[in-house]
């Protein structure tokens, strides 16, 4: 245990919590609580959508793996990339257009409340899930740096982030993630910079790597080639529209044109943050050779090289990514719940009050659930969590694109759509990934042939389907 | 520097063009609106 680390990372989750608190103060509403009432600007949009991309993973696993595997390893990060130019150019103005607050929502206008509902009843499996992996990893990086118990790290971790998620809803997140976002960039920049001096600089740094493994400056490498660096950007790069914790933050913008811009902000700060990563893996590699363990590169190199105060703070940038996911998801399992299945189904007349309540409610009880499974099935959470993004992205993700693209696609053929794309992902699973491909390019290849003929086949959907989704041409020219 | 070999200077380009393309064409079209 490192004391200095310890007390940086405690100070910071104790602020963390208090910001969010404070932020709160303002939520009135279930919209408030849902979609920060529709009113986001670019700074919390770009702040919570980073955040939440970001997770503890994200630094400790891919510092390890740009360890391994040289420059070819950053075709991992593209897919992000691709989300962000895609959403900017063309789908975030589209979807909030609307004025709505899930994924749902939008299946539900495009394509029927059957739909919809199918969508909210797999993401929110898929999401509690998530949320309580989210939970075991921040339990680990927190015992990892206090030495305290598993028990006390994890109750720790759940009064911080559940307390501000219950209270705050999207408001609170928003801006919590923001502040986890600025933390990160941060971290990460102060890390790669002490370790780039001690290499002797980035031409330093390059040279040395021709020396120890040329493969480590090639775009692709034996173990990384083309086709599986293209499988990557094209399962994330289109997969994130079906992740239903981005398509809410379009919604929380304040109008169509901020949701677009920040995402258009939210490429750059992406690249902030996967470039210093890059230079920590590759200094690590001159550094300290032979670290076998890829999730071993990170914690090591910041307990080898880094003064406490600034691993103190590298430390806090795991502990932020890890938190600003697990808030992000919460909330779109309590969101889920009230606004799809509760309003809908449970209660169709409840008022605004008992909405917000009700939310709040749900969102405290499967953050307890989330967390008290983490002590019992953990295997189970982590085989459903491993699983769970490529299986919701495989029902959802052709429904965003091709709903917003193409205006023939009708409610048979997104039926159809989901069902084969959900089949043919949990059958890839079971066939073990054949020829090395994610299980969602099949599932989306096959589901959006199935949604191509399906609605050829069958009649056009109705135009209030359809015309909020696609306005006069005119308006869009200036897209 | 010389040991970078230019496939991963279009690796770095493809990159850039990716990240901050889209963010260049948004700010563009507002001026060109004058919103």
């Amino acid at each position: 245990m490192n004391v200095t680390h310890s007390i940086i990372v405690l100070v910071f989750m104790i602020g963390l919590a208090v910001a969010g608190i404070m932020i709160s103060k303002g939520v009135k509403t279930s919209s408030d609580w849902m979609v920060a009432g529709h009113s986001l600007g670019i700074v919390p949009l770009v702040g919570t959508y980073f955040a939440t991309i970001i997770s503890a993973t994200s630094i400790v696993s891919y510092a390890g793996y740009y360890y391994f595997n040289g420059w070819s390893g950053w075709w991992n990060c593209g897919g992000t990339l691709l989300t962000s130019a895609l959403a900017a150019l063309i789908f975030a103005k589209r979807l909030r257009r609307v004025s709505r607050i899930t994924l749902s929502d939008y299946i539900e206008d495009r394509f029927g409340r059957p739909h919809a509902t199918l969508a909210a009843v797999i993401i929110l499996i898929g999401t509690t899930a998530l949320t309580a992996a989210q939970v075991i990893g921040g339990a680990i990086v927190l015992q990892t740096v206090t030495d305290f118990s598993k028990l006390a790290c994890t109750a720790i971790i759940t009064v911080i982030f559940i307390g501000f998620t219950v209270i705050g809803g999207m408001k609170a997140v928003a801006w919590t993630d923001t502040i986890c976002s600025l933390i990160i960039i941060v971290g990460v920049w102060i890390m790669a910079f002490v370790l780039l001096g001690k290499v002797g600089g980035f031409g330093a740094m390059s040279e040395q790597l021709y020396e120890l493994d040329p493969n480590k400056l090639q775009p692709f490498s034996p173990a990384i080639p083309p086709a599986l660096a293209f499988s990557w950007v094209v399962t994330w790069g289109l997969g994130n529209f079906g992740a239903p914790q981005f398509v809410t933050r379009f919604y929380a913008a304040k109008n169509p044109e901020d949701a677009a811009k920040s995402q258009g902000f939210t490429g750059i700060a992406l690249l902030a943050f996967y470039i210093p990563l890059m230079l920590i893996g590759l200094c690590g590699s001159l550094l300290l050779p032979g670290i076998e363990k890829q999730d071993m590169v990170n914690p090591i190199l910041i307990s080898t090289f880094l003064h406490p105060v600034v691993g103190g703070i590298m430390m806090a940038a795991i502990m932020a990514a890890c938190i600003s996911t697990a808030d992000s998801l919460l909330l779109l399992c309590g969101t889920t719940f009230t606004n799809d299945i509760y309003s809908k189904y449970i209660n169709k007349e409840a008022d605004d009050a008992t909405i917000l309540r009700v939310s709040r409610i749900t969102t405290l009880v499967v953050g307890l659930v989330a967390v008290g499974s983490t002590f019992f099935i953990n295997d189970a959470i982590m085989w459903i969590q491993a699983r769970s993004v490529t299986t919701v992205s495989s029902v959802t993700c052709a429904l965003v694109m091709v709903g917003l693209l193409w205006k023939r696609a009708n409610a048979q053929g997104a039926m159809a759509c989901m069902i084969t794309g959900l089949i043919t992902a949990l059958s890839w699973y079971a066939m073990g990934q054949p020829f090395n491909l994610m299980p969602l390019v099949p599932a989306l290849v096959v589901g959006c042939i199935a949604l191509f003929v399906v609605s050829k086949v069958t009649a056009p959907p109705p135009a209030e389907k359809v015309d909020a989704f696609f306005p006069p041409e005119n308006e869009l020219v200036g897209e | 520097m010389g040991v970078i070999p230019m496939s991963l200077v279009f690796m770095w380009l493809f990159y850039a063009v990716m990240g901050i393309l889209p963010l260049l064409v948004l700010l563009a079209q507002q001026r060109r609106d004058g919103k």
